[in-house]
C-alpha cells in the first residue's frame, strides 16, 4: 500500500466552489486524498478524493432511503478512521447535517463516555449515529434510549438496501454544511451551526491569505476530527485545494508523539498543527537518536493555536529539533475559533514567532498593553486578522477601543456561524442581530496584528482542550458533602504560562480526615470524568463571590483565591506535582 | 501464583519505573494489584496513556479502547493483557 500522492495533475482551484460536495467533485479528478497511520505507525486507509467520491454517493443513497427529513442530524463518532470522512461527505449529498462526537475514551470511564454521546445525540436531536467498529458498543449503549431512525456500524449501513435511481441533491450555498460542538461543555453542548457559504470563506481565505497554499503542499496531522482545527483545517482545507492529507489518531499521538515527526518526514509534509502542549510532548519524549532519522526541513507551516502560545516552549521544540533541518521560522501563530469556521489571524509565513513583550502592571490594572523591557509579560503575536473580517475590540460597555488596549475581540464577516443550532438563547448572547460577534476573547491590537490575552471568559483551557467551569461545577455540586451553588471552577496560568484548573468548594465540615475524603473524591471524580488533575481548595461558606445580581463571580473568586494563596506560585506548582495544598499540611 | 498474578506483578514494576522516570522520585503509595490508576496516584489521562504503552510494548499487544474504558485497577490490565496474550 502506498499514500496518495502529491497533486501533480490537476491544476489548483480554491476559489471557485460554492459548496463542499463541489469542492469533492474537482478533488476526484486528481489523484491525491486522505490516508490513515495506525498506532504504530503503519499505513492503514488510503481513501483517495476519487473513491471517496463514489463511496459517499453510494452511502447518501442509502441514507436518502431511510426516509429521514433534509437537514436530519447525523452524529458520526469521529475516530480519525476513513468512516468519518464517508459519512461526512454522504451527508453532504444527502442533505443531512452531519455532526462530529468525540471518540476520546479515558480509563475507567465507559460510562461517562456514554452518557455524554447520549447527552450530544440528545442535545442536536440527531437521527442517524454511526461508530467504527471500535466504538460500536458505546454507541449501541448510548442510543439505546433515544430516539433514532438508525444507529450502528459502518458495515451495517453497508448492508442497506441500495437503489441507484435515488437522485442526489446536495447542500447549496445556504444550506447547513455540518455542526460543530464547541469543543466543550459536556453537560450544555451548542452546536455551532456552518453553512456552505460560510465554510467555503474560510476555507479559501485560509488557502489565499493564511497558509498561500500551492501543489507541492502536503498535511500532516494527529488532531481529533471533533475539533475545529482537525475538521477544517485538516479534512476540509486539503480537499479545498485538492492535498493529500495523513493522518493519526490523538491516541496515537499521545502514545507515540514521534510518530507525528516520522509522518511528516516520510512524506515530505508541509502544513502540520498542534495546540502548545503538542510540541512540548513531542520534544518531551524525543531520543538525541531520533533527530539524526528525521528530515524535517519540508516543514513550511507548524501552526500553533487553540490555547495560548508558549514561545519558550516552541522554541525549546525547535532547540531539540535543529538537526532535523526543522526551521523555527516554520511556526505560525493562529487565532480561530469554531464560531467562525476556524480561522481568524494568521501570523506571517517564514517568520518564526514573534513576541510583545509588555507592562505586567500597566495590563492587569488598566488593560493597557504597553511595551516594556523589565517585568513584562511575553505575549504571541497572532498575525493579521483575516481580510473578510471587520473587527473591533470593545470594552464591556460596547466602546470601541483602540490600539494595545485590551477589550473583548468582536468579529462580523462572511466566517461567521448563523448561530447555536436551535438555541436562540445562546445565539443572541454572543450574535447581535447586525452580525457582530462577540468571541468573549480578551486581545489588543497592534496595527491590524491581533494579540490575545484570555480565551474566552470563563473557559478553562488544559492541553489545548477548552474545559467549561460549569461542568466541573456541575460535576462537584453532585459530589456528596458539597452544597448546590457552593463551588466555584476557573483557571490560573502559572509562571510558565500553563493553565491549572481550580476548583473552590464551600464547606462547614471541620473533621480533617472527612476533608480529605471530600477532596479524594472530588479528585477521583474530575480525574475520571474530564482526565484532569485539580487543584481543590475548601473554604468556609461565604468565600465564593457574588456578582449584584447573586450569580456567583468565577472571576472575583479566582481573585479571591490568588490573593489568599500568597504566593500563587507555590499552590500551582503544589497541584501540578499532585499534592494539595491540604494534603501537604497534614 | 497465577498467570493473572505474574502479570499485575510486573505491571506494579513497570508503574513504579514509569512514575520515577516520568512523574516523581518518590511514590506516595505502595503500588500493587488493586491500585486505582484513576484515583490513586494522581496521574493525568496522558500520562495514563503513557504507561499504556509501555505495556504494550513490553508485551508486545495492542489494548483496544473498550477494554480501557473498563478498566481501572493494575489487575483489570493484567486481565486484559492476559487475554490477549491467550
Amino acid at each position: 500500500m502506498h499514500p496518495t500522492k502529491h497533486n501533480r495533475t490537476l491544476p489548483l482551484e480554491n476559489t471557485e466552489f460554492t459548496n463542499l460536495s463541489e469542492a469533492l467533485e474537482y478533488a476526484a479528478k486528481g489523484d491525491s486524498g486522505y490516508n490513515f497511520y495506525d498506532g504504530r505507525g503503519r499505513l492503514e486507509f488510503v481513501l483517495p478524493y476519487s473513491e471517496l467520491l463514489v463511496e459517499a454517493k453510494i452511502l447518501a443513497r442509502k441514507l436518502v432511503a431511510l426516509g429521514c427529513a433534509r437537514g436530519s442530524v447525523v452524529g458520526i463518532v469521529a475516530e480519525t478512521h476513513p468512516l468519518f470522512h464517508r459519512f461526512f461527505f454522504a451527508c453532504q449529498y444527502a442533505g443531512l447535517i452531519p455532526v462530529a462526537l468525540p471518540a476520546g475514551v479515558q480509563l475507567g470511564a465507559h460510562n461517562i463516555y456514554i452518557e455524554q454521546i447520549a447527552r450530544m445525540l440528545e442535545g442536536c436531536n440527531a437521527k442517524i449515529a454511526v461508530a467504527p467498529d471500535t466504538h460500536t458498543t458505546f454507541l449501541s449503549e448510548a442510543s439505546a434510549k433515544l430516539d433514532l431512525v438508525m444507529s450502528g456500524s459502518s458495515s451495517d449501513f453497508d448492508a442497506l438496501p441500495y437503489d441507484e435511481n435515488i437522485e442526489l441533491h446536495p447542500f447549496t450555498a445556504d444550506e447547513p454544511a455540518y455542526l460543530q460542538f464547541t469543543s466543550g461543555s459536556t453537560q450544555f453542548p451548542r452546536g455551532v451551526e456552518i453553512t456552505q457559504t460560510t465554510v467555503m470563506s474560510n476555507l479559501t481565505e485560509i488557502a489565499i491569505h493564511g497558509l498561500k497554499l500551492g501543489r507541492s503542499d502536503r498535511f500532516v496531522s494527529w488532531l481529533p476530527f471533533y475539533h475545529d482545527m482537525g475538521l477544517v483545517g485538516f479534512v476540509l482545507v486539503p480537499l479545498n485545494s485538492q492535498l493529500s492529507a495523513d493522518y493519526m489518531s490523538p491516541r496515537t499521538f499521545a502514545m507515540r508523539p514521534r510518530l507525528w515527526l516520522k509522518v511528516i518526514s516520510d512524506n515530505r509534509g508541509t502544513v502540520s498543527s498542534s495546540p502548545t502542549f503538542g510540541y512540548a510532548l513531542c520534544a518531551k519524549r524525543l531520543r538525541p537518536s531520533d533527530t539524526e532519522r528525521y528530515d524535517l526541513s519540508s516543514w513550511r507551516a507548524a501552526c500553533v493555536g487553540a490555547e495560548r502560545v508558549n514561545h519558550e516552549t516552541m522554541e525549546k521544540f525547535a532547540d531539540a529539533l535543529s538537526a532535523t533541518g526543522f526551521n523555527r521560522n516554520a511556526f505560525v501563530a493562529c487565532y480561530g475559533m469554531a464560531e467562525c469556521v476556524l480561522a481568524i489571524s494568521f501570523a506571517p509565513l517564514n517568520a518564526g514567532l514573534s513576541v510583545d513583550y509588555v507592562d505586567k502592571h500597566a495590563l492587569g490594572t488598566s488593560g493597557k498593553a504597553i511595551p516594556a523591557t523589565a517585568d513584562a509579560a511575553p505575549y504571541v503575536d497572532c498575525g493579521s486578522i483575516l481580510p473578510s473580517f471587520e473587527y473591533a475590540i470593545r470594552d464591556d460597555a460596547g466602546n470601541d477601543l483602540g490600539e494595545r488596549q485590551c477589550g473583548r475581540i468582536c468579529l462580523k464577516g462572511p466566517s461567521v456561524m448563523s448561530g447555536y443550532y436551535q438555541n436562540q438563547a445562546a445565539t443572541d448572547e454572543v450574535l447581535s442581530a447586525d452580525g457582530w460577534l462577540d468571541t468573549g476573547d480578551i486581545g489588543y491590537l497592534i496595527g491590524s496584528h491581533i494579540v490575545i490575552t484570555a480565551r474566552r471568559k470563563d473557559v478553562i483551557i488544559i492541553n489545548g482542550r477548552n474545559i467549561w467551569p460549569q461542568d466541573l461545577e456541575m460535576l462537584a455540586e453532585n459530589t456528596s458533602g458539597v452544597r448546590l451553588g457552593g463551588v466555584s471552577a476557573f483557571g490560573v496560568t502559572d509562571d510558565a504560562q500553563l493553565e491549572h484548573a481550580v476548583l473552590v468548594v464551600e464547606t462547614r465540615d471541620k473533621d480533617q480526615a472527612s476533608r480529605f475524603d471530600l477532596i479524594e473524591r472530588l479528585a477521583h471524580a474530575l480525574q475520571l470524568n474530564f482526565g484532569l488533575k485539580v487543584h481543590i481548595e475548601l473554604t468556609l461558606p461565604g468565600t465564593l463571590r457574588r456578582t449584584s445580581s447573586g450569580k456567583l463571580s468565577r472571576s472575583q473568586t479566582r481573585d479571591g483565591f490568588l490573593k489568599r494563596s500568597s504566593v500563587a506560585k507555590l499552590v500551582i506548582q503544589q497541584a501540578s506535582e499532585g499534592q494539595f495544598a491540604e494534603r501537604a499540611h497534614a | 501464583m497465577t498467570a493473572i498474578d505474574d502479570i499485575a506483578c510486573r505491571l506494579s514494576s513497570l508503574l513504579v519505573t514509569y512514575i520515577k522516570e516520568n512523574v516523581a522520585d518518590k511514590i506516595a503509595t505502595e503500588i500493587g494489584p488493586d491500585t486505582d490508576l484513576t484515583s490513586d496516584l494522581e496521574l493525568e489521562s496522558i500520562q495514563i496513556m503513557e504507561y499504556v504503552v509501555e505495556i504494550e510494548d513490553d508485551y508486545d499487544i495492542s489494548i483496544d479502547l473498550e477494554s480501557l474504558s473498563n478498566a481501572k485497577t493494575i489487575l483489570d490490565l493484567a486481565g486484559i493483557v492476559a487475554r490477549q496474550l491467550n
